[in-house]
Parts: C-alpha cells; sequence; structure tokens
C-alpha cells in the first residue's frame, strides 16, 4: 500500500526535517503515527496524499513510485486516499451537505446518489440535522465530523487523518477513533496523526514514532501479545480488505455503531 | 440569472464584480466599430463597382478648326472608342456641359469670355467585369484626334479608396484590439480569482479534482458574466444604431449616407460580435486557469 525507502524532506534550502525515513504499511492496516508537535507528521502525510515530493528517496503508494508519476496521475491517486485535515480544511462558503459532497462531485457521481448517500453518512458522524449549515456555524466538533465525513464518502482505501482529535474533547476524540477502526474493519488502511499520547494507549495499533526526523516503527502491546495482525513489513496485500468500492451503491454498512455513537454525543 | 453550482467563490470576488460592465463597454465598442466597418466596405464596394465602369476621353481643342471638321473629328473618336471591346456605349458631352464641369476652374462664362477653347469630353460607359485595353484605344485615338486622352479615373478612384480602406482598417484594428482587451480583462479576472481562492482550489485538487474540473468553474463563469455582458453591449449598439437611423432621418443630418448605407443583411455579422465576446471570454479563461494552475505545486 505505502513504500518508503531512504526518504527524506527539505523546504527549499532548509535543514532537512525528516531523514532516511523507510517502511511499509500493508493494505488493511492501521498505525499511528506518533510524535510532538513539529516532529514532521504532518510532512510524512503531505508527502503520502502527494502534496510535497521528497527531497530524496523512494515513495510507492498503491504500488506505484510517486516520483514518476505525471500531474494528470495525481486526481486518480488522491481519490483513493482520504485526508482529514487537522485545520479541517472545509470549503467555508458551502454547506456541510456540499463539503461532504465534494469528493462525489468532482468524481463525476449522479446528484441523485449524493442526495442519497451524503446525508446518511452526515447522519451516521450525527449530524443528521445540520446538512445545510455553514462551517462557521458548527463547532469545533462537528466541523471535525463533517471533515471525517468528506474524507470517507468515497470509501478511499487509505485514510489520513491529522490530529484528528485536536480540536475535540476526550469523549469526543475516541468516538471519532470508533469510527475510524470501524473504516478499517471495512478495508480501509488507516494511518493517524496524533501526539495524544493518551489516545494512542488507549487502542492496541501500531505505531510510527517520530523523533529527531527518523521514524521508529513501534508494536503495539497487544498486538505483540496475541499477534493477531501481520506486520507491515512482511505482510502482503493480500491481508488487505476491499479496496474500493462505488460510494453511489455503497452506503455506510456500520451506520448502526456510529449513529449510537452519534446518539451518545448529544446525549 | 444563469446561476450555476460552483465550489468556488468567484462571484464574491472584487474584481469580478464589475466584469460583466466591462464585457458589455467592449461588447458595444466592437459592434459600432464592426458596423462602421462594414459600412465604409460596403460603401468602397459600391463606389468602385461605379467608377470602374465609367471612362471620360478628352479631346483637346484645335485651332482654327471649323465646325464640319470638328463634328467630324469627334465622331471619328466615338467610332474608334465603340469599336473597342468591353465598351457599353459612348455619349459625347455638349459644350454647355463642358463649360459647367469646367466652372470651378474658368468660372461660369468659361470659354466664352475668356476665349478659351473648350476640350471635348466623351463620357464612355464600360461593361461591368471587364477591362478595355486603353493604350491600344489610346493609340487608335491619336489618329482620330490626335492629343485625344482616357482618364480612367484611377488617381482619384486610388485616393479615394485609400481614404476608405484606412477607415476600414481602423475600424477592424479597434475591432481587434476590443477583443483583445477583452481577452485580456477576462484573463486577468482569472488569475486574481484563482489567487484569491487558493486555498479551495489546493482543497478540491487534494479530493481529487483535475485541472479540468477547477477551469469548468471558472469558464461557467465567464460564460454567465460575458453572457450579461454581451447582452448589455447589444443593447446599447443597438439602441446606438436606433438613435442614429432617428438623426439621419432629420434633413442635413452629417451622418445620413452612412446610416442609408448601412445594409440589413449586416445585422447577421454583428450578432457574431456578441456571441464571439462569449466564446472568447470562455476560451481564454480556460487556458489561463490550466496555465495557471500547472504552476502551482500541487
Amino acid at each position: 500500500m505505502i513504500l518508503f525507502d531512504g526518504v527524506a524532506v527539505r523546504y527549499g534550502a532548509g535543514p532537512e526535517v525528516l531523514r532516511g525515513i523507510s517502511f511499509t504499511l500493508a493494505p488493511g492496516s492501521f498505525h499511528f503515527l506518533v510524535g510532538p508537535s513539529g516532529a514532521g507528521k504532518s510532512s510524512l502525510l503531505k508527502l503520502i496524499y502527494l502534496g510535497l515530493r521528497p527531497a530524496a528517496g523512494r515513495v510507492e503508494l498503491f504500488g506505484r513510485d510517486v516520483s514518476v508519476l505525471r500531474r494528470s496521475d495525481y486526481p486518480g491517486m488522491r481519490r483513493r486516499i482520504g485526508v482529514v485535515f487537522q485545520d479541517f480544511r472545509l470549503i467555508e462558503h458551502l454547506s456541510a451537505m456540499d463539503n461532504v459532497a465534494l469528493p462525489l462531485r468532482i468524481a463525476g457521481v449522479r446528484e441523485s446518489d449524493i442526495k442519497r448517500h451524503v446525508p446518511e453518512l452526515l447522519g451516521w458522524v450525527g449530524l443528521k440535522h445540520h446538512l445545510d449549515a455553514l462551517p462557521a456555524t458548527l463547532s469545533g466538533g462537528q466541523q471535525q465530523r463533517v471533515a471525517i465525513a468528506r474524507a470517507v464518502i468515497s470509501r478511499p482505501s487509505l485514510l489520513l487523518a491529522d490530529e484528528p482529535t485536536g480540536n475535540v474533547d476526550d469523549t469526543i476524540g475516541v468516538r471519532l477513533m470508533y469510527l475510524f477502526e470501524e473504516l478499517n474493519k471495512m478495508g480501509t488502511t488507516v494511518v493517524i496523526a496524533t501526539h495524544n499520547e493518551g489516545l494512542v494507549g488507549r487502542f492496541s495499533h501500531r505505531q510510527l514514532r517520530i523523533a529527531n526526523g527518523t521514524v521508529r516503527l513501534v508494536e503495539s502491546p497487544a498486538d505483540a501479545a496475541d499477534g493477531a495482525a501481520p506486520h507491515p513489513e512482511t505482510s502482503g496485500p493480500e491481508a488487505s480488505g476491499p479496496e474500493t468500492s462505488d460510494p453511489a451503491t455503497s452506503p455506510p454498512a456500520a451506520s448502526e455503531p456510529i449513529e449510537r455513537d452519534a446518539r451518545e454525543a448529544s446525549a | 440569472m444563469l446561476r450555476f453550482r460552483t465550489d468556488l467563490p468567484l462571484d464574491r470576488d472584487s474584481t469580478a464584480r464589475f466584469l460583466p460592465w466591462i464585457i458589455g463597454f467592449m461588447v458595444y465598442l466592437a459592434m459600432i466599430a464592426a458596423t462602421v466597418a462594414l459600412v465604409v466596405d460596403h460603401v468602397t464596394q459600391r463606389w468602385q463597382r461605379d467608377l470602374s465602369g465609367q471612362l471620360t476621353v478628352e479631346l483637346p481643342a484645335v485651332a482654327d478648326e471649323d465646325e464640319a471638321a470638328h463634328k467630324q473629328r469627334v465622331e471619328d473618336a466615338v467610332d474608334e472608342i465603340a469599336d473597342t471591346n468591353g465598351i457599353l456605349g459612348t455619349r459625347p458631352l455638349d459644350q454647355a456641359e463642358v463649360r459647367r464641369l469646367l466652372s470651378p476652374w474658368l468660372g461660369d462664362q468659361a470659354g466664352e469670355e475668356l476665349g478659351v477653347a473648350l476640350p471635348d469630353l466623351i463620357a464612355v460607359s464600360v461593361q461591368p467585369g471587364i477591362r478595355p485595353n486603353l493604350s491600344e484605344l489610346a493609340e487608335r485615338l491619336q489618329s482620330a484626334s490626335p492629343g485625344a486622352a482616357i482618364d480612367d479615373h484611377a488617381s482619384f478612384n486610388a485616393g479615394a479608396m485609400g481614404f476608405l480602406n484606412t477607415i476600414e482598417v481602423l475600424a477592424v484594428s479597434v475591432l481587434a484590439l476590443v477583443l483583445a482587451a477583452t481577452a485580456g480583462v477576462v484573463a486577468f479576472v482569472a488569475r486574481a480569482g484563482l489567487s484569491i481562492h487558493r486555498r479551495i482550489v489546493e482543497i478540491v485538487h487534494l479530493v481529487g479534482a483535475h485541472d479540468s474540473y477547477i477551469a469548468r468553474q471558472f469558464q461557467a463563469q465567464a460564460f454567465r458574466y460575458g453572457f450579461i455582458g454581451a447582452l448589455i453591449g447589444t443593447l446599447l449598439a443597438a439602441a446606438t444604431l436606433l438613435l442614429a437611423a432617428v438623426f439621419a432621418a432629420r434633413d442635413a443630418a452629417p451622418i445620413g449616407p452612412a446610416v442609408q448605407a448601412f445594409q440589413p443583411w449586416m445585422i447577421w455579422p454583428l450578432i457574431l460580435i456578441p456571441l464571439a465576446a462569449v466564446l472568447i471570454a470562455m476560451i481564454t479563461v480556460r487556458i489561463a486557469v490550466l496555465t495557471a494552475l500547472r504552476r502551482m505545486a500541487y
């Protein structure tokens, strides 16, 4: 799914922010990207969602070397990636409904399908009554959920979330984590960047730890104990779940537990 | 009116707010310039057609020539002219007509009180589309009437046509400049829009949009503003032409001949101008946006 080999990142003529980064993430895996603020987590995510080119090394995404991608190849790759940005990056003049519908409209999905699936997903994240709300009228947590809904509406093969719990309280943060786990069970590869060690400790997932510009892979204690999941370095593509599906024909299958979460959130 | 759903709030840009009026003004100028070009071209062609169908043969006066010899000399010259291929007809001007033609230079009593012998003039009509062999005719005329000269109005024709052609070229140049300026303004507004909405453009890119998806949103705006502008410009131009027709109907209006030269068929090429303006706006925006997007890092 993702392969980094000796990757370095440098902004302009500045020093290397990241150097010698090498790791492999298997399809269907779930990883935390952990490190203190400013360690380079966002830069690493940018490399994955093609928002940044490496200064050195090789990055492979979905089996393709990104250094040889043409500009016209980017949209196709990006449509397989859902990104939850740290600052949400919602479009201010668009309603929650239109923000979430954006990836579908870009992909050319029919309006009738959009009108059916987007409200369903927004209901799934507890925003059923905020379809027409502009981002400015929503709370931080609600905006976060709109951003998450936008990232997952097209059932991406890979979900990247940059500090997705950074703007919400612990309760909502944990609920969002349940949402990501739900997606992971449906086959999406998930990478969550966070500096919230408490949150990481509550979930048994592997960690990519960034410090001093380098990345170290850490097995979670639970995984190490039961060996339930394959090691990302050695796991093959057969370990993955379904890579993609048509959002127009595949409504969120696990709506029940999320709606329960949403009810809990509003309680 | 003509609202399209867009991800970029292009309608809110202050730079784009006046675009329909700017396009409207440009379309107005272009339509007026095109009207001038069409009318001048029409007048030029008509004038050229009229002048190319006429020749004047001048037979200089012969001193002490009696009436019979004079008459014979003119008849011989007329016969020579009539024998030339492409000649439709000849009409010798009588002395009164010649005197009238010369009066601006010699006064009303030209030739009588001054004692100046007047030449004979023969008006010759030429078949349309046929150019008679004038040098051969001039040689034959020398035997009938020595010193005979042929005036095909070439020098006057060349001067007048040169003047009209200059006006026409100027009008076409104004038309081209106006359309080029329209393209420039539209491209500037599109680039400004891209800069203003750079953040949204980045988001749209990151969720998988092709450059053409973003360009289409700008094109939709260009179509909308271009259409409104074209409508404004067309209405203003139509009002101007109607006013010109009203003024032309008055006596002594200097624009009368120009308005009379306006032909109903000229409406069709004029209508192409607002349509071209909309098309130019859309194509320019597409090129400007795609070029700018290709320079963006993401």
